[in-house]
């Protein structure tokens, strides 16, 4: 629930406007002439389905525009959350890699070992057709943890370091 | 451009084929057609990728589709709607086209999505086939090889026509439409089968967690929508054989979506089928489905890929009582999910309440619904009794979206049920 907080008012505005709709869209069942009291429990339950379509829709919407904001384009993050590593990453281990070589994360947890339990499925992810090997890998990119000396840096960032095993 | 044309060809042109499998007004021809086209286009990609080439594979099917189409056509929905009910539709085509939009500056959203899923539709997009490492190599083994590849085969051809990996709008554009297409063809067939009965079937469409799960890219709804469909057009006719080819496409369809959606849909055929007098008709569907299903079976056994949330050990450690049942943990856990305000908990009372006051409830799918969720009580006891002590934890991530199909069964079975057996509410059609 503390992930809606920051859409709370939001949420309430499209929750007025969406009872609206729901009466109106639903104004020529309320003239249906029948005794059945079930009837009206259906149109309670289909009017506050229609009530809160509009605060989802708005919430579908903040996601978009936090996935814009963040220019993800291939895929998502946690929700309203940040991903794991930053594009720059991403595209500096796209880039060492050559058709069929295998590629592998090292944290300070170590080898495919997570600081975050999805970096490397989410990296995996944009790497394909480039399978992960923690085994033996080609490529290791460090993420938040400098390699030993004597690696093969072929490109580094804020907190990465790509290199060639 | 191409990323545009992966979008529309991969969901306009099978509405367009399988239009031509429905008869009945356009609304009801576009919206059934378009998730029944949908489905055969999947289904041609998947056996594309077993022999090598899904798009080769996708297209016959769709020629094959189009040229089956007229013969098997069956008779859908009405030519006059309820009152309200054109009113609805409008809403809904309203709100598929805001979802739509909003697809178009959107990645690939869950993380289930891409994690168990897209993920998939990419590999077969670069490899051409499932004989590549996405699928057969250990280091993949967390996307759960062994699960049904409908939805990566319907994903692959946006992949493969749009030539870029990088990009996943078009996946999401893809299950903004089904779920619309889905939507509008519930409501009407709802309305043509039992007119008035479409108002809890409509609640659970547009429910939160429904329309949420929709723009997520999990395979939940898009296994739902045609099993609910199929389930619709199964119990509306059953004893017109066209309906019968139709139903078993679509619920093929489910079956071939996640791994519990053969049981899932067993159960609505057990309910629905097998529960009357047999007939040869009856056997339509079940065949469809097991002849649909089984190339993906073959290929997992063939290449020895098994599902580790639910195997044979597990199962036999836990009847000898070598694991602790969580029995009572999980059926808390789903009771309180089931109920609580916050999730499901309008829905499931409305549905309760209706059948209780009104006395109407379809048995056989009520009966459904109840297999279902045993099904689920079932298969979340010998996972998690493998979890450790994280239940809670394991159950949280995905509870939620699991019970989408059993309560959408019940919605239909209160919903439907209700005109069976009482007057239905006076009223003034309108065309």
């Amino acid at each position: 629930m503390e992930r809606l907080a920051p859409f709370q008012s939001g949420l309430v505005v499209a929750g007025v406007l969406g009872l609206l709709v729901s009466l109106i869209v639903l104004r020529p069942l309320f003239r249906v002439r029948t005794t059945q009291r079930a009837w009206w429990v259906e149109i309670g339950a289909a009017g506050t389905a229609l009530t809160l379509l509009l605060p989802v829709g708005v919430l579908i919407f903040e996601q978009t525009q936090h996935f814009r904001a963040l220019q993800l384009t291939d895929v998502g993050s946690p929700a309203f959350g940040d991903p794991p590593m930053s594009e720059a990453a991403v595209r500096a281990t796209r880039s060492a890699l050559r058709p069929g070589e295998s590629w592998a994360t090292v944290t300070r947890l170590g080898p495919c070992a997570d600081i975050d339990v999805y970096a490397l499925y989410w990296l995996a992810f944009r790497l394909v057709p480039n399978p992960p090997d923690c085994a033996r890998p080609d490529v290791e990119l460090y993420l938040r943890l400098a390699p030993p000396p004597g690696a093969v840096i072929i490109d580094r960032g804020q907190d990465y370091w790509v290199v060639r095993r | 451009m191409r990323a545009l044309a992966a979008a529309i060809l991969t969901t306009a042109v099978p509405m367009i084929v399988g239009q031509r499998w429905i008869s009945g007004p356009p609304v009801v021809r576009c919206s059934l057609g378009a998730v029944l086209g949908i489905v055969v286009l999947a289904i041609g990609g998947l056996l594309g990728g077993l022999a090598g080439s899904p798009v080769l594979g996708a297209g016959l099917t769709l020629v094959v589709g189009w040229v089956l189409g007229p013969r098997l056509r069956c008779e859908a929905g009405a030519q006059i709607l309820s009152p309200g009910v054109a009113r609805i539709l409008l809403l809904l085509f309203g709100v598929g086209i805001a979802l739509m939009i909003m697809s178009l500056f959107r990645p690939v959203a869950g993380w289930d999505a891409w994690f168990t899923w897209s993920i998939k539709s990419k590999g077969l997009a670069v490899a051409g086939s499932f004989d590549a490492p996405v699928f057969l190599s250990p280091n993949y083994y967390w996307t759960s090889p062994s699960y049904p590849t409908l939805l990566p085969s319907w994903q692959a051809l946006a992949y493969i026509i749009s030539g870029d990996l990088s990009i996943g709008w078009p996946l999401q554009f893809q299950q903004a439409w089904l779920w619309t297409a889905g939507a509008i063809a519930l409501v009407t067939l709802c309305d043509a089968d039992s007119r008035g009965g479409f108002l809890l079937p409509l609640a659970w469409i547009i429910a939160p967690l429904v329309v949420w799960q929709s723009m997520q890219g999990y395979a939940d709804v898009p296994m739902v929508l045609p099993l609910i469909l199929g389930t619709l057009v199964l119990r509306t006719r059953p004893f017109d054989v066209r309906s019968h080819v139709v139903a078993g496409v679509l619920l093929a369809g489910a079956a071939l979506t996640k791994a519990e959606g053969l049981p899932l849909v067993a159960a609505v055929l057990l309910c629905l089928l097998a529960m009357r007098k047999p007939t040869v008709t009856s056997l339509l569907a079940p065949t469809i489905v097991l002849a649909a299903w089984l190339p993906w079976f073959v290929f997992t056994q063939r290449h020895g890929i098994a599902s580790y949330m639910v195997s044979v050990p597990m199962v036999t450690a836990l009847l000898l009582g070598n694991v602790p049942s969580h029995l009572s943990q999980v059926a808390w856990i789903m009771g309180s999910t089931i109920f609580s305000p916050l999730r499901w908990g309008l829905l499931v009372p409305a549905c309760l309440i209706t059948a209780l006051i009104a006395r109407r409830l379809d048995a056989r799918l009520g009966l459904t619904t109840v297999l279902q969720l045993l099904l689920f009580l079932v298969v979340y006891d010998v996972a998690g009794s493998h979890q450790g002590g994280g239940l809670d934890h394991f159950m949280a991530k995905n509870v939620d979206r699991i019970l989408i199909t059993p309560l959408g069964i019940l919605a239909l079975s209160v919903g439907l049920g209700s005109r069976a057996t009482s007057s239905p509410p006076v009223a003034t059609p309108q065309v």
